[in-house]
Parts: C-alpha cells; sequence; structure tokens
C-alpha cells in the first residue's frame, strides 16, 4: 500500500478532531435518490435469515431439508 | 383491490406444506436473495423500529412460502412480497395504535415551511442520514411515507404502485409531488 504523505495524514487528523469528517456532502437528485442511498446501506441481519431457514426447515419434509442447510453455509447434519 | 393473501397472523395458521408450489425451494431462496432488502427496509422505514422491521421480514417470507400456490406470476415477485409487507405493516401499526396515543402527524409543518427544494437534495453523509431519514418518514403521514419509499424502488412502475396502494398511476404522480415536498421540508428543517 502506497504510504499517506504526511500532510494528507495531518489534514485528516484535523479533520477527524473538528468533525468535519463527517460533514461530506453529498447532493442527490431527488428523495427517491436518498431514500435509494439508505436503502443500499442496509443489511437483513443473519438472525432473519435463520430464523425464517428454521421455521420453513419445520415444515419441509424431511429429505428436503437439506438444501436450506446448505444455504446457510453448513450446518447441523 | 384484492389482496393475494389473507391477512390472519401467521403464527396461528395451521401448519403446512405447499403443495401446489411451482418453485423449488432453492428458488425460493434467491427470490429471498434478491428481494429481502427491499422488504426489510420498507418495513424498517415504514415502522421506524428495526426489531418490527426483522419480524416483518421473516413474516412476510413465510407467509409467501406458505402460500406460493396462490402466486400469480403476471403480478411479479417484487409486488407480491410488498402486498404481503404492506398488509403485514398496517397490521403492526394498527395493533401498536390500539395500545398507544398516537399523535398525527401536524401537517402546517410542511405547508408553512419552505422547502430549500425539491432538488438537489443536500444531506450530510455519515450514520446519523439513517436516523434522519427516519425521523422525516415518521413525521409524515402514512400515505406520503409509503408512496415515498414504493417508488423509491426503481423495479416498480407508478402503475405497480397504484395497484399497491389502491389508486390509479395518475393519482400516484399527483400525490407523489406533494410527498415530495413534504418530505424535502421536514428533512431539511432541523427540529425533530
Amino acid at each position: 500500500m502506497k504510504p499517506k504523505h504526511r500532510l494528507e495524514q495531518r489534514q485528516e487528523q484535523e479533520l477527524a478532531e473538528s468533525g468535519a469528517s463527517s460533514l461530506a456532502r453529498e447532493t442527490y437528485d431527488s428523495v427517491e435518490d436518498v431514500l435509494r442511498r439508505d436503502r443500499e446501506g442496509m443489511e437483513v441481519s443473519q438472525r432473519v435469515t435463520e430464523r425464517l431457514s428454521e421455521a420453513i426447515g419445520k415444515e419441509l419434509r424431511p429429505e428436503r431439508v437439506s438444501w436450506w442447510r446448505r444455504w446457510l453455509g453448513g450446518g447441523k447434519p | 383491490m384484492s389482496a393475494a393473501v389473507s391477512d390472519a397472523p401467521i403464527h396461528g395458521e395451521a401448519e403446512r406444506i405447499p403443495e401446489g408450489a411451482t418453485l423449488g425451494s432453492e428458488e425460493f431462496a434467491r427470490v429471498y436473495a434478491e428481494h429481502s432488502r427491499a422488504i426489510y427496509y420498507l418495513a424498517l422505514r415504514y415502522l421506524g423500529d428495526e426489531e418490527r422491521a426483522e419480524d416483518v421480514t421473516h413474516d412476510v417470507f413465510l407467509k409467501a412460502w406458505r402460500h406460493l400456490d396462490t402466486f400469480r406470476h403476471d403480478s411479479g415477485w417484487r409486488t407480491w412480497l410488498y402486498r404481503i409487507a404492506i398488509n403485514h405493516c398496517r397490521n403492526v401499526v394498527s395493533s401498536w395504535s390500539a395500545r398507544n396515543l398516537v399523535t398525527p402527524p401536524d401537517e402546517t409543518l410542511w405547508e408553512t415551511t419552505e422547502a430549500a427544494g425539491d432538488s438537489p437534495l443536500r444531506m450530510l453523509e455519515n450514520k446519523e442520514l439513517g436516523e434522519r431519514i427516519r425521523q422525516t418518514l415518521d413525521r409524515l403521514p402514512e400515505e406520503y411515507r409509503l408512496l415515498l419509499l414504493l417508488v423509491a424502488d426503481e423495479k416498480l412502475s407508478y402503475e405497480e404502485v397504484g395497484e399497491l396502494t389502491g389508486q390509479t398511476a395518475d393519482a400516484v404522480r399527483g400525490k407523489l409531488h406533494r410527498a415530495r415536498r413534504a418530505f424535502a421540508a421536514l428533512f431539511g428543517s432541523r427540529s425533530g
């Protein structure tokens, strides 16, 4: 990795100290753009996936359960 | 508009395997992977509560799984899942409202607040953004909030948004203008 120039480091430090690093502004064309950007930063918790997998697994016939476990990346045999 | 599935609570339903389902289970997993974020986001910003949004996301997909045999391929997965999610969110809100005193949004706020302009919107690009959006959406009427969240999904047409909200595409366009204006005014105001 390219080492940071000393001036860059100092500027970053000053920005961090002043809180200005959180003031980076971006311009959006519409309300929808704001919401889309917000949505892009979201991830569905793994808890939801696991709960759903478990709930559906209970309803599946035994021989069909395995794909859900595979989908979750392993699990109990 | 008829709902594709009933609004009955999931946990009270008799457990059953969707015998008439035309999808393989692995395809349902792909549906989840593709649409779960959109459903979670709608629930999160509609309800303003992370834990409830997770519950709704879980319940929506479980309900969809149980009712695969009623899925009409002409409507598309996203639209069908949104329909279930909207019904579910409304049930959650009405259940919550029945137990709590809810103050309706004060419309004079955005009618009298001068918006910084609908476009371009400027904002802080940091973790405060989500909280600011939540506060703004919370202060909008339910109709505007839902409309904006649905229209923000580029996979939905105005016709589909109209179908989901029980109105014509022209009505959606008309209300959208007011909804955007209200959002921009509240988003720009510092008072929370």
